[in-house]
């Protein structure tokens, strides 16, 4: 039996698998590199100590946040849409009525919109301007660098923060419905100046809006400061305030400026601009080009092909790749099929069965060994055909006057029984005489003098009839 | 993958070369692409041709048929392939399955073939036949384009044949009984008297029952009456013990082959005196037992019996000597409820090596009184005599002289129990049994 | 029995057509004058590869003589491709051992002694055989030229095209001008050929002309035991690995954390995360894809029971570091334990899915 090959049966082939990550290479290849802008302003992306990947690493880890980089889809994608809260911290362009639009929608749609707003430049007051917001942010004041602010909210977190560059807001009319809840602190007095407001919640029907002239509060290194302000408190407070019951938590990350990493590089050796720049952003920009197969595929591809040529041109290393190229053909061709050693039919060989059946083989082809109980064999057949057709054993002397009788000569009767018994004494260990005995060549002399010695009785050992006759 | 056909290692050459001739192109040192791509695509096409080769070689009609059903006759084997659609199937290989003890002795074992469309081919061949029951066939057949380069899976054509053959009475033998036969006195064995088997018919005299008067005699005007022959009260049963020792010797001249004739020509002899004979065979586990029968019916049911010896159970046979006993004590009850109330003269035959335990169970038959048990003992190793040169006989007897004693103790000990328990060599087999199934009939 | 006239005819046969390369070989060998310091000085790399792959060729050609075998005797003359003796592929008188080795193999080892004797066959009917069969072949041959120049048509229109997208230009040459490329290529392109034609052919003649021996021998040939691999396998192993991950990966993290092995900074945290729960999922799904491939094969050996066991082993030993379970305690840990395990698992996916997120998109998969 020969051993069937275990084999496993593989439904979808690797080679088949391995063909579609091909396709799927060329694909890429074809749709070129992505170049991913490094952030250098107020984005969730940003890294830097002016990003905004604090904030929304904290926002996440409470609430849903989708980060919006188009209003005008973002609409479609709020699957429910009962409570939301739109972030906005220092958008780098003013916004365009299409945009402000969207956000209208948003909170026409939804059950409460409420926004925060974290602005020093002014470009969110279109969006004010479209809620009928009574505030306005009229953009950096030189002046009022660092000033001192204090705090009282409605939702119970009162404190003095400083602000970095901040915008004083502009409040239109004062209603019921507007609060100031952050004003410009004076050391000696805790007097609230009207003209110094800085941060207002303003209640607008179903929407709630939170003004902070201000978005460095919300920036990295505000966060990951350790003064005694505590920033962090009145951020999460705040949100916890504007955001009711489970909110939804639109951050705005379409508006900040982002460089192309080559620029963004180039920033990183100006000290001024240094701060600007996430180096790891900026190395994730790199490695994404340098991972992309449409960066060192097609130039592999060209070293190969300009390798392969040069090769070609070499007598020797030609015939190695004529060589590889034939075994590949080979091998793709003949995987595909199992071949056989191809062996002839076996057919019956005939045999005749025997008893002893090996040692009649050996003995055929003339390679049978003879030993001393092969002359004890030899003596017992003789003796006990001698004794039971003339009553005398080959052992007694008498044997030599019986068979002379018999017609055999006096002189070889004599010699036969004394070989005979000679031998006989050395094979059956009763004597130790002669000392070397090939009993070979003994045994074939036996045989041929006992033949004789048979026949005169009757009998044979070379005969076909011979002497089982009698002995058995 | 299927494997209706499968490449074989050469057909790699072939591809190797293909490729080569791509590979040239593509290196730009000469145009054989297309020669190197139609290789392959013959490649494609000779294995359409093969894998249509092979189904139809697969249904092909055969017709198998033997003739031959005597020992020592040709016994001619032959399988005739007729292909009936236009397609040639080449090159088909063919070997022939047939049990190794048989010998062929005019044709060969296997033969490389064409078959030609709308045509037959007749593979035949002739084997010496031998007693007993042999399975010859199927066809082996391996199909190969003419390449080489694929090749099919192995089929098997036509049926197996069960041939039965029947042990040759040969004239030696029949001097021997007929000696034997004329100094025993025993010839006239047959007697007119009772019984039902027509005899022959005499003229009437007085006091003849009416009923046996030939009414067809008196058409020519001659009152007679017909005899019918005496009814043999003789009842002789023959239990041959086959073992793989029986099987072994010379081609033709095995104990097997030696007994089966002796059987024959005795039962034979037997039949014409109108006795009952019966035979019981034990070989490779398994028992046949004959139907007991006078005249000619006995001795075609015992040579049906013998030619249905199946020597590939014996040689197979794994059964110990527990087994064999408890084989036997069915054979012996067999036997005893079988048989007629008449004296019984119970022939057995038995191998050396089962001889001991035969004769245990058997002795106790001879208690029964109506059994007269006598058992011969062939002694394998002496058919290795045979065909060797006389002074490696002489060796040949010395060495096996232990086997030859210990047949001598074994008749020794059966003889002890009350059976007549004889050892018999090759040579003297023959006379011997027949001398004591003739004396038997005294 | 083999019959000693077809052995000694076919042998010389092979002689015969074996003579040509073997007398180009000899010829090339003697018009080497043969130094042995030449051969082995390394600036005569290249006159010493030559003679060896000629000496090889000729050792060659003598073994394919002798035991009629048409695979030795393409090594011999791929040796001489390899030096550059390309004529040797060139004209049909050196190929044509390839072919007919086959057939003389056949011959001298299926045609039997007496095998004349046990056939009986008309003369008709083995011309017509004869006659059949060189028509089949010679129609096989005009056959396969044309379907070949078909194929060998569309691999010239493939290998001629020409691609504008500048990207996909240098594979476009690496497929078509590069020998190497082009034979992968054109490898590709014959067997899938090779394999429909094959299948089709197969099943198309078996249809025609069934036959059960066939069918049987087919089924038999095909192990009844034989493991189905299940399609796309590794992805539903992935799937189990990450439903079980969470647990081993929130567990590793504690312990790390608890010996204080967790990096300081917030963005090797981060880093450290990732690679952490990418090593977790990986180990994971080798182990649950050595458990699973086991028993899709109804085979467990000891390696399945062995990553099994690893499995068990690992989840109790981290719990017990961490000590959140204690064997003798009743209860898990004082936290509600729905919003543990929810904890626990949001915390893995989350990790582990900015990775998968961030892989896609850098290579603008995924915007």
């Amino acid at each position: 039996m020969t051993m069937k090959r275990k084999t496993k049966i593989v439904m979808v082939s690797t080679l088949l698998i391995l063909l579609l990550l091909l396709i799927g290479i060329i694909g890429i290849l074809e749709k070129g590199p992505i170049i991913i802008p490094v952030f250098i302003g107020a984005h969730p992306a940003n890294n830097g100590p002016l990003g905004l990947s604090n904030l929304y690493e904290m926002l996440r880890y409470n609430y849903t946040v989708i980060l919006v980089t188009n209003w005008s889809k973002i609409i479609d994608s709020l699957e429910e849409c009962s409570n939301i809260l739109i972030i906005i911290v220092s958008p780098e362009a003013p916004y365009k009525r299409e945009e402000v639009e969207s956000i209208l929608d948003i909170t026409r749609k939804c059950r409460s919109t409420s926004i925060i707003i974290g602005d020093e430049t002014g470009n969110t007051n279109m969006i004010l301007e479209a809620m009928r917001s009574n505030t306005r942010i009229p953009g950096y004041s030189p002046e009022g660098q660092y000033p001192i602010v204090y705090f009282n909210t409605p939702w119970g977190w009162s404190g003095i923060l400083v602000l970095d560059r901040p915008s004083v807001l502009t409040l239109l009319s004062l209603t019921p419905n507007l609060t100031p809840i952050g004003v410009l602190a004076t050391t000696t007095s805790r007097a609230i100046s009207e003209s110094t407001v800085y941060s207002i919640v303003e209640n607008l029907g179903n929407i709630t809006v939170l003004v902070v002239g201000d978005g460095s509060i919300f920036l990295n290194q505000v966060i990951r400061s350790n003064t005694t302000m505590d920033y962090r408190g009145f951020i999460e407070s705040m949100i916890k305030f504007m955001c009711k019951h489970n909110c939804t938590i639109l951050l705005e990350s379409s508006k900040s400026q982002a460089v192309h990493p080559r620029d963004a590089f180039r920033m990183l050796s100006d000290p001024s601009k240094a701060l600007l720049v996430d180096p790891i952003s900026l190395i994730i920009s790199f490695l994404v080009q340098v991972i992309h197969p449409s960066t060192w595929l097609p130039p592999l591809l060209d070293y190969l092909n300009r390798l392969i040529f040069n090769l070609l041109n070499i007598d020797y290393v030609r015939g190695m790749l004529l060589l590889i190229s034939i075994l590949v053909i080979t091998l793709t061709i003949i995987s595909r099929e199992r071949s056989v050693p191809d062996e002839p039919l076996q057919d019956t060989i005939e045999v005749a069965w025997y008893g002893h059946a090996s040692f009649r083989s050996k003995l055929l082809e003339g390679g049978a060994k003879l030993d001393k109980t092969d002359f004890l064999s030899l003596y017992s057949i003789v003796d006990s055909l001698l004794k039971s057709t003339t009553g005398v054993s080959l052992q007694s002397p008498d044997i030599v006057k019986v068979l002379v009788s018999r017609g055999i000569n006096q002189r070889k009767a004599l010699d036969y029984y004394e070989f005979m018994n000679k031998y006989y004494g050395r094979a059956s260990g009763k004597s130790r005489w002669p000392l070397i005995v090939f009993w070979g060549s003994i045994v074939r002399k036996a045989i041929t003098l006992s033949e004789d010695i048979l026949r005169s009785i009757g009998y044979s050992l070379m005969e076909y009839r011979g002497v089982e006759e009698r002995l058995v | 993958m299927s494997s209706i056909v499968l490449p074989t290692s050469r057909l790699m050459a072939l591809v190797i070369l293909a490729s080569s001739l791509i590979a040239l192109d593509l290196f730009m040192v000469a145009s054989t692409g297309l020669l190197g791509l139609a290789i392959i695509v013959f490649i494609l096409i000779l294995r359409v041709y093969v894998v249509l080769a092979q189904t139809v070689l697969a249904n092909i009609r055969v017709i198998t048929s033997y003739d031959g059903i005597r020992e020592g006759d040709p016994l001619k084997v032959a399988y005739t392939m007729c292909n009936e659609t236009v397609v040639p199937i080449a090159i088909v290989e063919l070997s022939l399955a047939y049990p190794e003890y048989l010998k062929i002795i005019e044709g060969s074992p296997g033969a490389l073939i064409l078959i030609p469309p709308r045509g037959c081919i007749t593979y035949k061949t002739v084997f010496l036949a031998r007693v007993g029951k042999h399975r010859i066939g199927p066809l082996r057949a391996v199909l190969r384009d003419p390449f080489g380069f694929f090749k099919g899976a192995e089929l098997k054509l036509g049926d197996i044949l069960e041939v039965s053959i029947r042990p040759r009475e040969g004239e030696v033998l029949r001097k021997i009984l007929l000696n034997i036969a004329r100094s025993t006195g025993l010839s006239k064995a047959r007697r007119a008297g009772e019984g039902s088997e027509f005899y022959f018919t005499r003229d009437y005299r007085p006091g003849d029952d009416l009923k046996r008067i030939y009414w067809k005699a008196l058409a020519k005007m001659r009152l007679a009456v017909r005899e019918y022959e005496r009814e043999s009260m003789i009842y002789t049963l023959f239990l041959l013990l086959i073992d793989k020792s029986m099987l072994y010797g010379p081609y033709l001249n095995t104990p097997l082959e030696h007994i089966s004739r002796i059987i024959a020509i005795v039962s034979r002899h037997l039949a014409e005196k109108n006795d009952w004979i019966n035979s019981i065979i034990l070989a490779g586990g398994r028992l046949q037992i004959g139907i007991p029968g006078r005249g000619r019916r006995g001795y075609v049911n015992i040579i049906n019996n013998i030619s249905s010896i199946d020597y590939m159970s014996i040689m197979n046979d794994r059964s110990d000597s527990e087994n064999l006993k408890a084989l036997l004590r069915s054979t012996i009850s067999t036997i005893v409820s079988t048989t007629p109330r008449s004296p019984i003269n119970l022939i057995v035959i038995a191998s050396l090596d089962n001889a001991t335990s035969v004769a245990s169970e058997l002795k106790h038959l001879q208690y029964l009184g109506k059994f007269t048990i006598h058992m011969f003992i062939p002694i394998p190793h002496l058919y290795g005599l045979e065909k060797i040169s006389p002074f490696e006989r002489a060796i040949y007897r010395i060495k096996t002289f232990s086997d030859t004693s210990r047949a001598q103790s074994i008749v020794r000990d059966i003889r002890r129990t009350g059976i007549r328990a004889l050892a018999v060599t090759p040579w003297d087999m023959a006379t011997r049994i027949i001398a004591r199934i003739e004396r038997m009939r005294v | 029995m083999r019959s000693i006239y077809i052995t000694v005819a076919t042998s010389i046969v092979s002689a015969v057509l074996a003579f040509p390369l073997l007398a180009i070989s000899l010829s090339m060998i003697a018009g080497y004058t043969i130094d042995l310091k030449d051969i082995f000085d390394l600036r005569n790399i290249y006159s010493t590869i030559r003679i060896a792959s000629i000496l090889l060729s000729t050792i060659f050609i003598i073994l394919a003589v002798l035991t009629i075998n048409s695979i030795l005797y393409v090594i011999a003359l791929i040796s001489h491709v390899v030096i550059g003796n390309y004529e040797v592929l060139l004209s049909p008188i050196y190929l044509l051992p390839i072919i007919f080795y086959g057939l003389l193999k056949v011959l001298s080892e299926g045609w039997r002694r007496d095998q004349v004797k046990s056939i009986n066959i008309s003369i008709s009917g083995l011309l017509l055989t004869i006659v059949s069969l060189i028509v089949i072949i010679s129609s096989a041959i005009i056959l396969s030229y044309y379907i070949g120049s078909i194929i060998w048509g569309y691999i010239i229109a493939i290998r001629s095209i020409n691609i504008d997208v500048l990207v996909l230009r240098s594979l476009a040459d690496f497929l078509t001008i590069n020998p190497l490329g082009s034979t992968i290529l054109v490898g590709l392109s014959i067997v899938g050929f090779y394999v429909l034609f094959r299948e089709f052919t197969e099943i198309l003649v078996l249809y025609i002309n069934p036959s059960r021996q066939v069918a049987l021998n087919a089924l038999k040939s095909i192990d009844f035991d034989v493991p189905f691999k299940p399609p796309l396998s590794s992805l539903r192993n992935m799937i189990i690995s990450l439903s079980i991950a969470p647990p081993f990966y929130y567990l590793i993290a504690q312990t790390l954390d608890r010996f204080n092995l967790m990096p300081e900074s917030l963005v090797a945290s981060i880093l450290f995360k990732w690679l952490l729960s990418v090593l977790v999922l990986t180990i994971l799904w080798i182990i649950v894809s050595k458990l699973l491939t086991r028993l899709d094969e109804s085979d467990p050996s000891l390696l399945s029971i062995a990553s099994g066991l690893i499995l068990i082993l690992l989840l109790y030993s981290l719990v017990y570091i961490l000590g959140l379970w204690d064997p003798r305690a009743e209860s898990l840990s004082l936290e509600n334990v729905d919003l543990y395990l929810k904890r626990v698992i949001f915390n893995y996916y989350s990790t582990l899915f900015s990775i998968v997120e961030l892989i896609l998109i850098l290579l603008g998969v995924a915007p």
